[in-house]
């Protein structure tokens, strides 16, 4: 089971940056949760800010119900032009904001 | 090990500074979203949570936890009540919306009483729904209105010495300089209970005083409708709440027919803007007393769950 996005996203890359920071595995796990809620909030954001406003109640009650269902990508991409590509973009940029916080930290 | 510690430390406060700020961002871009799932008792957390729920590979922290390398967060008693609560608001929405479609086609344009046929196929929705019976016509006692307006009404004064900063929610509402309709609930503090409590927190205001019998039968009406319990549905979000006759009113004038109390007001999302909205308001056939006052939170009854 996957959330609906969790294709564009590149988790490995990111669970990898935060390998290298030599964290024990208790640690590891807190930071990897707020990075996981940090991409969901930015993914839905990405999500409303696209759909119309008609149709958020449904995502969201469909999202809460069931967050890997396959249905609400196809629902997104008929809903919304090229909604992929521009999940893809902000789940990059997510990334580096996140990669650059890792950065700072172990400097 | 302090090394590790140190960064771990610098990294924690790093993201849950960029946690804090997406998620203030996220409320202030998104007021709609936020303001739905608040209105179902929802937050962010929910949302977090509901996904948390997939502890596979489709989040990070999943595929910790799918390693092995970690033990679940929190006890697993506390994870499944976390969720139970989740699954029960969820079904909660479900509930209001299945009940809205239900009474969409019966619904009668106008305020008033509801027409013979209507009226019983609109109990026996509601009936399938909570539960209980539901009638506007009970031993032979009827309002000039089963549907109509609602308005906003102020705390009552439930016993002597009670004052606004003693009611626990929606202070803002304000007390009534009045008693109310059958006067204080107690004699004093002491004798305050909790069914008096929610008596108070859940009351409506009906008009006995324009009923056409009211004239000649007072006494016996007076009686009858004290505490009266009732059911109160805004058949526009399918929300509901079983509360009691506490006052009467409001006056004619107002073209409001019945009055909700702050916290009755708000389980139904009347509380807002112009604090009024048209309701089904009926009688609750229980007799024993069995039925507890408050939200009805979609939790199915045995009707429902037989049909």
């Amino acid at each position: 089971m996957k959330t609906f996005f969790y294709s564009l996203i590149n988790y490995q890359e990111i669970s990898t940056a935060v390998t290298k920071a030599g964290l024990s595995p208790q640690e590891k796990k807190k930071i990897l949760k707020l990075i996981d809620e940090i991409i969901l909030t930015r993914m839905i954001d990405g999500v409303l800010e696209k759909l119309p406003t008609k149709h958020h109640e449904t995502f969201l009650e469909q999202y809460l119900k069931n967050p890997d269902d396959k249905k609400l990508m196809e629902f997104l991409k008929k809903e919304i032009d090229q909604i992929e590509s521009h999940l893809k973009k902000v789940s990059e940029k997510t990334k580096q904001e996140i990669f650059e916080d890792i950065r700072q930290s172990l400097n | 090990m302090t090394n590790s510690f140190s960064k771990f430390d610098k990294l924690h406060e790093n993201l849950k500074k960029r946690h804090y700020k997406t998620k203030k961002e996220f409320e202030k871009k998104q007021l709609g979203a936020v303001r739905w799932l608040a209105k179902r008792n929802l937050s962010l957390s929910d949302v977090y949570q509901s996904t948390a729920k997939l502890l596979t590979t489709g989040t990070l922290a999943g595929t910790m936890l799918l390693s092995g390398s970690v033990t679940p967060p929190g006890s697993l008693p506390s994870r499944l009540a976390q969720e139970r609560g989740l699954r029960v608001r969820l079904a909660s929405m479900d509930f209001h919306r299945q009940l809205v479609e239900e009474l969409k086609s019966l619904m009668p344009d106008d305020i008033g009483k509801i027409k013979g046929g209507q009226e019983n196929k609109i109990c026996q929705i509601l009936e399938k729904f909570f539960g209980f019976g539901v009638c506007a016509n009970y031993d032979g006692n009827e309002l000039n209105y089963a549907y109509g307006w609602m308005g906003y009404e102020q705390h009552l004064y439930r016993y002597p010495g009670d004052n606004l900063e003693q009611h626990d929610e929606e202070r803002t509402a304000g007390i009534a300089p009045g008693l109310a309709a059958w006067g204080f609930w107690a004699d004093n503090k002491d004798s305050f209970n909790q069914k008096k409590y929610l008596e108070e927190k859940y009351y409506v205001a009906v008009q006995t005083l324009y009923l056409p019998e009211w004239p000649s039968d007072y006494e016996r009406l007076y009686e009858w409708y004290k505490y009266r319990k009732v059911v109160v549905v805004n058949p526009e979000n399918g929300t509901a709440v079983v509360a009691i006759v506490g006052d009467a009113g409001p006056a004619s004038w107002t073209g409001k027919q019945f009055g909700g109390s702050p916290e009755l007001m708000k389980a139904l999302d009347l509380h807002e803007n112009y604090q009024k909205g048209k309701v089904l308001l009926l009688f609750v056939k229980d007799p024993e007393d069995k039925i507890p006052l408050g939200p009805i939170e979609g939790l199915p009854g045995p009707q429902l769950a037989k049909a």
